[in-house]
């Protein structure tokens, strides 16, 4: 029904518009500035009154109703759900398979599966406002690419690749601490040239920053979205801030501050 | 049933700006491999068709580029970008001189997961004499451009005699120069290697006690380690290791990976100079099921005969096996030294070897290849 409104006054809204202009092209300069006043007031409010309630109406229903020929979403009950969906992803980003179980193609399966959900999931928040979309395109990016790199990681046994598997991108903060003093070390004792000692300085000093995002942010998972989106990105460049707001809005989604 | 192996290693070129004492590429023997002066290349347009088809035909999820030196093909990046594009995941294995901070860069950004460095030791003249050139420096610093450049860095040590007194330091050097893993591999004979056999292969004893100053390294760093080439466990007891995993071999099996060399060739291992044949004139599966790769498959020392683990440790590297006596069922030089002493504790009736137990960190995936 609200769909049959929204139509009704948009419809009617173009009308009004296209009265408006075909008037306006068909009458002289002189009847033009005659009709300066009142009539033409009259007009250009009318148009804009239906417009915002042509929007209005379609805009609220979209709450409940859904756009782009997604589900329905109900605020309430969906948006827990598709937080919940979101945190469950993110809490299992970094699942292994059972080193045991050597049913890769059941695993590669779960992760693409797991995957899919937390996309439509992100999508479903993006839509119904509790997420921005440039945040949307980052935590799904960024999932994605910590997605393909589990798959890439696991399983490989094999005489060469098996190297790939595990390993964190971002230190813990206590060992960076120490790599940094082991770092101070090697540059006294020149066993690092200085200008590999300046990059590695560099780095160490990248990952406290992300660390430091992250504690910000409350939850150490945080960590999981900087390695991510931050990779392939210059060191030597401040973390941008869209990446702030996307570790906040995941950091906020983590502790279930969004299913209050 | 078809061979679906978990990856290819594509020996992208030939070349190499070094020549290291323990490099095992098959053409540095003087077997008369194909590409051995690596002179003879595919072009980049004839390397791309040779990979679609290869990843087609396979079923693979991963190809790795090594060479040689892959940073010498001019078009390097333009193929993993190829790959990275074909839904692949892509390693890197390079020596680190060849190819700048921003080609690294541009690797890392085209779609190379994983970049493989070595790192033999901590000690810039150690590094610098078992690579014969001044590599020590221009490694140190591709570890942390890769790292920096949002990829994943393994930094590889080669265990030999020159080095292994030195491993606790180089991963600590690892660690701090942002290494995500370190891949600790026992000098494995072969290629170049061959000359160098009395001054690199530590002894069973010295390579038990490097890698258990490995382990504790790696314990003190937090640091994923791996030892990948086989290593048997008649000769070192891998039960002692809690942290490290210790590889077998996967040779052109099921769940492992098959070698294609500059020209298109298809080999069991990378350090096998046995061609199965050209990809370019037959499929992919024709070669990896026929008779040369079936009896690679199944090639154990007949020293292991009647040991209750053959079908798991195979007798360690047959390629080394190969490379040095020509028969992929020989022993390979680190069993053949030292087969005395296993045959002693044998007789003793030593626990670890006839009947030794594969232990739980030992990557055991016969059941799979067998199939």
């Amino acid at each position: 029904m609200g769909k049959l409104i929204s139509a009704v006054l948009i419809a009617a809204t173009i009308a009004v518009a296209a009265v408006y202009l075909i008037r306006r092209r068909n009458i002289s300069d002189a009847d033009l500035s005659r009709a300066r006043g009142w009539r033409r007031h009259v007009l250009i409010g009318a148009a804009m009154v239906l417009a915002i309630v042509g929007v209005g109406g379609c805009s609220g229903d979209s709450k409940s109703v859904g756009a782009g020929g997604h589900p329905p979403i109900q605020p309430e009950e969906t948006i827990a759900n598709a937080t919940s969906r979101v945190r469950e992803a993110w809490r299992q980003a970094d699942a292994r398979p059972d080193p045991d179980d050597k049913d890769y193609a059941k695993f590669d399966a779960a992760l693409k599966a797991r995957l899919a959900a937390h996309d439509a999931a992100v999508d479903a928040l993006v839509t119904a406002g509790t997420l921005e979309a440039e945040t949307g395109a980052i935590l799904k990016g960024a999932l994605s690419s910590l997605t393909n790199s589990a798959e890439f990681r696991q399983g490989r046994v094999t005489c060469y690749d098996m190297s790939v598997e595990g390993g964190a991108s971002v230190r813990a903060e206590g060992d960076l601490a120490k790599a940094s003093a082991e770092l101070a070390r090697l540059a006294e004792s020149a066993k690092l040239a200085p200008a590999v000692v300046e990059k590695a300085r560099n780095q160490i000093a990248r990952q406290l920053q992300i660390i430091t995002i992250a504690n910000q942010a409350g939850d150490p998972a945080v960590v999981k979205l900087a390695q991510a989106y931050l990779a392939g990105k210059p060191i030597d460049e401040p973390v941008p801030d869209e990446f702030v707001k996307a570790a906040e809005a995941l950091a906020r989604i983590l502790s279930g501050q969004e299913d209050q | 049933m078809p061979i679906r192996p978990q990856s290819l290693l594509f020996e992208i070129t030939a070349r190499c700006n070094l020549n290291c004492l323990y490099c095992y590429n098959v053409w540095k023997d003087d077997c008369g491999y194909p590409c051995g002066n690596g002179s003879t290349e595919l072009d980049t347009e004839s390397i791309r068709r040779l990979l679609a088809k290869a990843v087609r035909e396979s079923g693979v999820s991963q190809v790795t580029i090594t060479g040689g030196e892959p940073f010498l093909h001019d078009d390097l990046v333009e193929i993993i970008g190829y790959l990275a594009k074909m839904g692949l995941a892509v390693g890197l294995i390079a020596n680190g001189t060849a190819g700048g901070e921003q080609m690294y860069r541009d690797a890392v950004k085209a779609g190379a997961g994983i970049v493989e460095i070595p790192l033999l030791s901590s000690e810039r003249a150690i590094h610098n004499s078992m690579t014969r050139g001044t590599a020590f420096d221009l490694a140190t610093e591709r570890l942390v451009d890769v790292k920096s450049a949002g990829g994943r860095a393994c930094a590889v040590i080669v265990l030999t005699k020159m080095n292994m007194h030195d491993v606790r330091e180089t991963i600590a050097m690892a660690a701090v120069l942002g290494a995500d893993s370190v891949m600790i591999n026992r000098f494995n004979v072969g290629g170049e290697g061959r000359r160098h056999v009395d001054e690199l292969l530590p002894s069973p004893g010295e390579l038990t006690a490097a890698l258990l100053r490995a382990e504790a390294a790696a314990e003190e760093w937090q640091m994923p380690i791996f030892s990948s080439v086989p290593v048997q466990p008649c000769l070192v007891d891998l039960s002692q290791f809690k942290r490290m995993r210790f590889g077998t071999c996967p040779a052109c099996t099921e769940k492992g990976y098959c070698t294609i060399d500059p020209l298109g060739n298809l080999r069991p291992c990378n350090h096998s100079p046995t061609i199965l044949g050209n990809l370019f004139e037959s499929d992919f599966q024709a070669l990896a099921e026929n008779v040369a790769a079936a009896a690679y498959r199944a090639a154990r020392p007949a020293f292991c005969s009647d040991c209750a683990i053959a079908a798991d440790c195979q007798g360690g590297c047959k390629a080394a096996a190969e490379a040095c006596g020509g028969c992929a069922r020989g022993e390979e030089p680190f069993l053949a030294r030292n087969r005395a002493s296993v045959r002693r504790k044998r007789e003793e009736g030593h626990e670890g070897t006839k009947g030794a137990k594969v232990t739980k960190n030992t990557q055991t995936r016969s059941e799979e290849w067998a199939s």
